[in-house]
């Protein structure tokens, strides 16, 4: 128990020092940053149009060919999501999105979509 | 007979290299790290280690009742010691092959995969279920062989050890011709890189030259992408831990045939939905032809 007890702290030791050190970014996306990830991280994807996040962590975007795209932050990182059209629902001004295993977004709703 | 587990005393190394490390790349060394997916990997390790004392006991009787039946009865010597290190890790070359190529075992094993930074913190970024992928099946052939338990769970440790400093990106490449026999740095970047070339390769824990043998080798040419096919949207270690055996329930509940079911479990990551190694490998037009011993060595 003690051992478990002093690895926890250790954890936060390291985790504090992380911190400190400023390893803490947290970036956030403008449209042309945006459509550069797609690309980059969806090999053959190319954004047609795009919406983004309130807070600037998450955008969906739709391909040249029709596809979904989201684009959602990570810490100082980003992942995508090939999203079906049966997972966004639309609420007036408000799109929702629901991914298995993925936080549940809000994003303003396109004109587009 | 009994030999201490060499793990317990690496910790105090390995958490002064991980301090090292962060105020190297702060100074400017290649590397990146996040407080978020650091805390993460930590606590994985952490968990790991809890999950791992939990089924010591079932793994140390499995190991002394196989032995009971051993081909050869093998002294306890320093070269009997070296030649299980060795074999331990021809052993430990394919339970990694198996853990790639096949999604039950890959479900324990992506954790380690699971970050899209590479440093010393990634490292211990270990698994909580691989008792319940069997990921031990690997090292029985040693007890039946005549190894004594304690040295092959023993060389074992030290195995585990060497991965460790390899996690990083502040090492470029090792001089003296290194690169041709052991592990690197290099070496394993491309292992953890989710680049279509680098896919599938460089399984090897401390010598590269099983790679070189069967077939799996790729030298590091561009610079990797860290992380998986599709990386995680959380830091939630709980999550971390058991998101590709929820995926695989998912998967078999939603199958409509047998096959299906059966390469829901045991067929490549990435077949339900078509993105195995090897379909993204040819969608990029890599080859995936073997690099074998034929490659040169750096």
């Amino acid at each position: 128990m003690l051992v478990a007890l002093g690895s926890l702290a250790g954890v936060a030791v390291l985790v504090l020092v992380a911190w400190t050190l400023g390893f803490r970014d947290t970036p956030r996306l403008d449209e042309a940053l945006a459509e550069r990830l797609a690309a980059d991280l969806a090999p053959g994807f190319r954004a047609a149009e795009l919406t983004l996040a309130d807070n600037g962590r998450a955008a969906l975007l739709r391909g040249s060919d029709g596809g979904l795209l989201l684009l959602f932050g990570v810490g100082d990182g980003w992942v995508t999501r090939q999203v079906p059209a049966a997972a966004v629902t639309r609420q007036a001004d408000r799109l929702a999105i629901r991914l298995p295993l993925f936080p549940r977004l809000e994003l303003p709703a396109p004109a587009w979509l | 007979m009994s030999l201490p587990n060499p793990v317990t005393w690496a910790v105090p190394a390995f958490v002064l290299l991980v301090l090292a490390e962060m105020i190297a790349v702060r100074l400017g060394a290649r590397g990146r790290y996040d407080w978020r997916d650091t805390g993460a990997s930590l606590l994985m390790g952490f968990g790991s280690t809890l999950a791992g004392g939990l089924v010591a006991g079932a793994i140390a009787a499995i190991a002394y009742a196989l032995w009971q039946h051993r081909l050869f009865d093998i002294p306890v010597t320093w070269w009997t010691v070296a030649l299980c290190f060795i074999l331990d890790d021809l052993a430990y070359y394919w339970f990694h092959r198996t853990a790639h190529e096949v999604r039950w075992f890959w479900a324990s094993h992506v954790i380690h995969h699971s970050s899209q930074h590479y440093n010393l913190s990634t490292a211990l970024r270990q698994t909580w279920t691989g008792f319940l992928s069997m990921s031990f099946i690997f090292r029985l052939p040693l007890f039946l062989i005549g190894f004594d338990p304690a040295v092959v769970l023993f060389v074992g440790g030290l195995n585990l050890i060497y991965q460790f400093w390899i996690h990083t990106e502040v090492i470029d490449r090792l001089p003296w011709g290194l690169e041709a026999v052991l592990n690197t740095p290099s070496h394993h970047r491309v292992h953890h890189g989710t680049n279509p070339r680098y896919l599938d390769r460089n399984y090897a824990g401390v010598f590269i030259i099983w790679d070189r043998m069967f077939g799996t080798f790729e030298p590091e040419a561009e610079r990797p992408r860290y992380g998986i096919i599709h990386n995680l949207a959380t830091f939630n270690p709980l999550l971390i831990a058991t998101h590709e055996w929820l995926g695989i329930g998912r998967d078999v509940l939603a199958a409509r045939s047998w096959r299906e079911r059966w390469m829901s479990l045991a067929g490549p990551p990435g077949w339900r939905e078509g993105s195995t190694a090897a379909a993204i490998k040819a969608a990029a037009g890599v080859t995936g032809a073997p690099v074998g011993p034929a490659h040169p060595a750096e």
